[in-house]
C-alpha cells in the first residue's frame, strides 16, 4: 500500500516551539510508514537541517502569493491531511500574509490542527502586556479534529495525545566533554535558560519594551548570588545583560540545530524557564532534568500594590527593581502575558506536578527553589520521581501519529 | 598543486580537543564503514589523484588504518599524508611502518608550546610528550612533517613559542589554522575563541619568524581581511583541488564546499575586491560575534614603470 503523506503547515516566524511540536508528530508518522512534508517559514529551517524530514522554505517576501505556493505542494504531495503546526499560529500568519485560513478547505482535504492551549479550556482571549487581548479566531471551532499536546495540556483534553519526545540522555564522557567547552569542572553546577525570538524583540508597547528589558537584570542577579560554582548557559538569539553579574560565569549561545541543543541539555544540571509552555521544557522533563518555572502572578500599579499582593517578604532589591519597574502585569510566558489565558488550562493539570513553579517577586524562593535542584540530592530526587510519574501518565495516551491515523480512518475530519 | 584525496576514516580519536572540528569526542562509536573507504579509494584509482590525505578523529586508532594505506599503494597513488595527533608515532617501530607503508607527509596537531598548554587544550595526559617524540620519530625516518595549530585564547600568546618549537624539531611546514566553530567547538566558542585582531597581533610574529627560519608557513580558514597583507599565505591560495569523502558523502571540491556551505559574506564582503578567493567567514562565528571584525579589501594594483 503507499503510504500516505501529510502537509504540515509550520508558519510561525516568532519562535520553533509549534514547529518543533509539528516535528515530532512527523517523526511519529515516520515510524509508522507513513510521509511528512513541511512548508515551513525560513526562521525555523534550522530545526530540519540534518534531519530527515523533507520540507521547503519560505520567506516573506512571498506574501500573498504563499496561496500558489500551497497550490503548487498540495498538487506535488497529493496529502491525505494538511495539518497546522499549531492552529493559531497558522491562521495569525495567514492573516499577516494578507489571506484568509478559508483557502485550506478549498482542497476538500482533511485539515488537523495542533491546539496547544486546548482552546476549550483556555477560553478564546489571549492577555498581552497590560489591557491588551488578543482574540482567537473561531474557525477553531469548525475544525472537530484536533491533536491537543501532553504536555503541556491535561491528558483529558478533546485530542489530548503524547507529544512527550525521546529522553537525551548523554554517555558520561561525552557529557563531561560538552561541560569542558564551557570550562565547567565536575563539581560545577550548570542551569540551562532558553528564549525564543518572540522573547527578545522590539515590541510596540511600551509595557511589553520595559518588562522585557527589566526582568532579565533581576534573574541575572539571583543567579549570580547562587554561588561561584553555578555557571548559567543561555541559548537564545540575543545575549541577556547578565554578564556584569556572572562574568565569565554567563555563557550565551546562539540558537542552534536540534542535535547541539540536546548537547547542552543533556549536560545541564537544571532547566531554567520563563516560558510554561516551552517545548523545551517538555524534553527536559522526558529526560529527567529538573526544571524549574519562572512566572509573575502579581499585577501591580506601584509598589504598595505589589507589597500587598505579596505572600511572602519581598527583598529590598526587589523593592527597588519594583520602583523602577511598575508597573506590573502577571505573565506566564514571559514577557508577553498568557497569564488568564492559561489559569484554566493549567489548574490541577498534572504536567504542573513534573516542575516547580516560582515568582518572580519571590528572591528567597526563586533562589532557595533552584539552589535546592541544584545541590540537595533529596530535593532533586523528589522532582525527578514526579516527573517519571507524569511521563508514565503521558506515555499511557494514544501518540499523535495515532489520533492522526484514527482521524483518516474515519474519514471525517474535513472542515464542517 | 596535485590534485588530493581527502578521507575521513574514522570518527574516534585517542585525545579529546575542546575545539574538535568533527566532534570525535562526541561520538561513542564509528560511523565511518571501511567499505565505503575502499569503494572511494579504488574508485577514484588512476583518475589523475596524486596523493590521499587521510584523517578522522584520530585515523592512527582505526583498526582499519594499516590496511587502507596498504590498499593506497596497491592502488598506485604516490603520497600519503596522514593528519595525526602523533601519539602513536613516538613509538618507533609504528612510526617505521607508516613510512614503509607509503606515508609521506605527518600533518601534526601541535597546539602548544608546553605541555601544560598542549594537554590542557587536548584533555591528553603526556599528549605532548609523545607528540614531540613522535615529530622526531618521522622526522629521522626522512618522512616530511607540517605542523596544525588552531588558534585558541589559551594558546594564542604562545604562537611564537610554538613557531620556535617547530623550528627546532625541524618541521618543515607550519600551517595555523583559524577554529572553525562546528563539532565540539560550537560549545567552547566563548571560552576558545579570540577575536581576530589579537591573533593579528601574535601570529605576525611568528610568521615572521618562521619565514627568517625558511620555514613554509600557511594560514587556513582565515578571512582575508582580518590578516591583511598575508594573503599569499592562505592554504587555499595555492590552487587546491580536493575531493573528499566524509561519513559516505562526496564532497566534489572541498574549498568551493567550505565556502558555499560553512562560510558566509556579509555585508563588508560586498565590495571587497578579494572575496572570491578568501571564501568567507564561518557561519557559526557570524551566529556568535556578527560582523563588526571584518572590511572590504582592495587589491594592491601594482604600478607599471613601462613606458614612462
Amino acid at each position: 500500500m503507499k503510504a500516505r503523506r501529510h502537509l504540515f503547515l509550520a508558519l510561525t516566524r516568532a519562535g520553533w516551539g509549534e514547529t518543533a511540536l509539528g516535528i515530532r508528530v512527523a517523526q511519529q508518522l515516520q515510524h509508522t510508514g507513513e510521509e511528512p512534508f513541511f512548508l515551513v517559514h525560513e526562521a525555523a529551517g534550522m530545526l530540519f537541517r540534518n534531519g530527515t524530514i523533507p520540507f521547503e522554505e519560505y520567506s516573506d517576501k512571498v506574501g500573498p502569493f504563499f496561496e500558489f505556493l500551497l497550490d503548487e505542494q498540495v498538487t506535488l504531495q497529493k496529502p491525505a491531511s494538511i495539518i497546522l503546526c499549531d492552529f493559531l499560529t497558522t491562521v495569525d500568519n495567514l492573516r499577516l500574509m494578507g489571506l484568509s485560513p478559508d483557502i485550506l478547505s478549498r482542497y476538500g482535504i482533511p485539515i488537523i490542527a495542533m491546539d496547544t492551549w486546548n482552546f476549550e479550556e483556555s477560553g478564546t482571549g489571549v492577555d498581552i502586556f497590560i489591557g491588551k487581548t488578543k482574540p482567537v479566531s473561531n474557525w477553531i471551532a469548525e475544525l472537530p479534529f484536533r491533536l491537543a499536546p501532553v504536555p503541556f495540556v491535561r491528558p483529558q483534553a478533546k485530542g489530548a495525545c503524547s507529544f512527550l519526545p525521546a529522553p537525551v540522555r548523554l554517555p558520561q564522557r561525552i557529557r563531561e566533554h560538552v561541560r569542558a567547552g564551557f570550562g565547567l569542572s565536575a563539581h560545577d553546577r550548570a542551569v540551562l535558560i532558553c528564549t525564543a525570538n518572540w522573547q527578545q524583540t522590539v515590541y510596540n508597547d511600551d509595557n511589553g519594551q520595559r518588562m522585557a528589558g527589566a526582568v532579565p537584570p533581576l534573574l541575572g542577579r539571583y543567579l549570580a548570588e547562587f554561588g561561584p560554582s553555578v555557571h548559567v548557559i543561555h541559548i537564545g538569539p540575543t545575549a541577556f545583560a547578565f554578564e556584569g553579574s556572572l562574568g565569565e560565569r554567563y555563557h550565551w549561545m546562539p540558537s542552534q540545530t536540534s542535535e547541539r541543543f540536546q548537547h547542552v541539555l543533556g549536560s545541564v544540571d537544571l532547566y531554567l524557564s520563563l516560558n510554561v509552555s516551552a517545548t523545551t521544557m517538555s524534553t527536559a522533563i522526558a529526560s529527567g532534568i529538573p526544571v524549574v518555572v519562572v512566572q509573575n502572578s502579581c499585577a501591580a500599579q506601584n509598589v504598595d500594590e505589589a507589597c500587598a499582593w505579596a505572600t511572602f517578604p519581598l527583598s529590598d532589591r526587589v523593592r527597588t527593581w519594583l520602583e523602577q519597574t511598575t508597573p506590573l502585569y502577571p505573565f506566564s510566558m514571559f514577557p508577553l502575558g498568557f497569564f488568564r489565558f492559561l489559569a484554566p488550562v493549567l489548574v490541577d493539570n498534572p504536567y504542573c506536578q513534573a516542575f516547580h513553579t516560582v515568582e518572580l517577586l519571590d528572591e528567597e524562593g526563586c533562589k532557595s527553589t533552584c539552589n535546592a535542584l541544584l545541590f540537595d540530592r533529596g530535593a532533586r530526587e523528589a522532582l525527578l520521581q514526579a516527573q517519571a510519574q507524569y511521563t508514565a501518565l503521558v506515555h499511557k495516551l494514544p501518540t499523535a501519529a495515532n489520533l492522526v491515523q484514527s482521524y483518516l480512518e474515519r474519514g471525517a475530519c474535513s472542515p464542517r | 598543486m596535485q590534485p588530493t584525496l581527502s578521507i575521513h576514516i574514522t570518527d574516534l580519536c585517542n585525545s579529546r580537543c575542546t575545539f574538535c572540528v568533527v566532534g570525535s569526542p562526541l561520538y561513542t562509536k564509528n560511523t565511518v564503514q571501511f567499505g565505503q573507504v575502499l569503494d572511494f579509494l579504488k574508485s577514484n584509482a588512476n583518475q589523475g589523484f596524486w596523493a590521499v590525505n587521510l584523517h578522522g578523529g584520530e585515523p592512527t586508532i582505526d583498526p582499519h588504518f594499516l590496511d587502507i594505506l596498504a590498499n593506497i599503494r596497491e592502488l598506485g597513488y604516490k603520497e600519503v599524508h596522514l593528519q595525526t595527533n602523533g601519539i602513536k608515532l613516538a613509538d618507533s617501530s609504528y612510526a617505521k611502518k607508516l613510512v614503509d607503508l607509503g606515508v609521506t607527509l605527518f600533518i601534526v596537531s601541535l597546539h602548544g608550546d608546553s605541555p601544560a598548554m598542549q594537554d590542557e587544550l587536548t584533555h591528553t595526559p603526556s599528549g605532548l610528550e609523545r607528540t614531540l617524540e613522535g615529530i622526531r620519530q618521522v622526522k629521522a625516518l626522512g618522512a616530511s612533517v607540517r605542523t596544525n595549530t588552531v588558534i585558541t585564547k589559551r594558546n594564542v600568546e604562545h604562537v611564537l613559542g610554538i613557531a620556535r618549537l617547530a623550528c627546532e624539531l625541524s618541521v618543515d611546514h607550519v600551517n595555523f589554522s583559524n577554529l572553525h566553530p562546528v563539532g565540539s567547538a560550537f560549545f567552547s566558542f566563548q571560552k576558545l575563541v579570540p577575536p581576530f585582531a589579537v591573533i593579528r597581533t601574535h601570529l605576525l610574529p611568528a610568521v615572521e619568524h618562521l619565514l627568517i627560519a625558511s620555514r613554509k608557513v600557511t594560514l587556513e580558514g582565515f578571512p582575508y581581511c582580518t590578516m591583511p597583507n598575508m594573503e599569499s599565505l592562505h592554504l587555499n591560495e595555492q590552487g587546491r583541488r580536493i575531493r573528499m569523502l566524509m561519513r559516505g558523502q562526496v564532497i566534489e571540491n572541498y574549498d568551493a564546499f567550505m565556502s558555499t556551505s560553512c562560510r558566509q559574506f556579509g555585508a563588508p564582503c560586498q565590495t571587497c575586491e578579494i572575496r572570491e578567493p578568501c571564501g568567507g567567514v564561518y557561519n557559526e562565528y557570524i551566529q556568535y560575534r556578527g560582523w563588526a571584525e571584518f572590511a572590504p579589501l582592495q587589491r594592491v594594483r601594482l604600478t607599471s614603470h613601462r613606458g614612462t
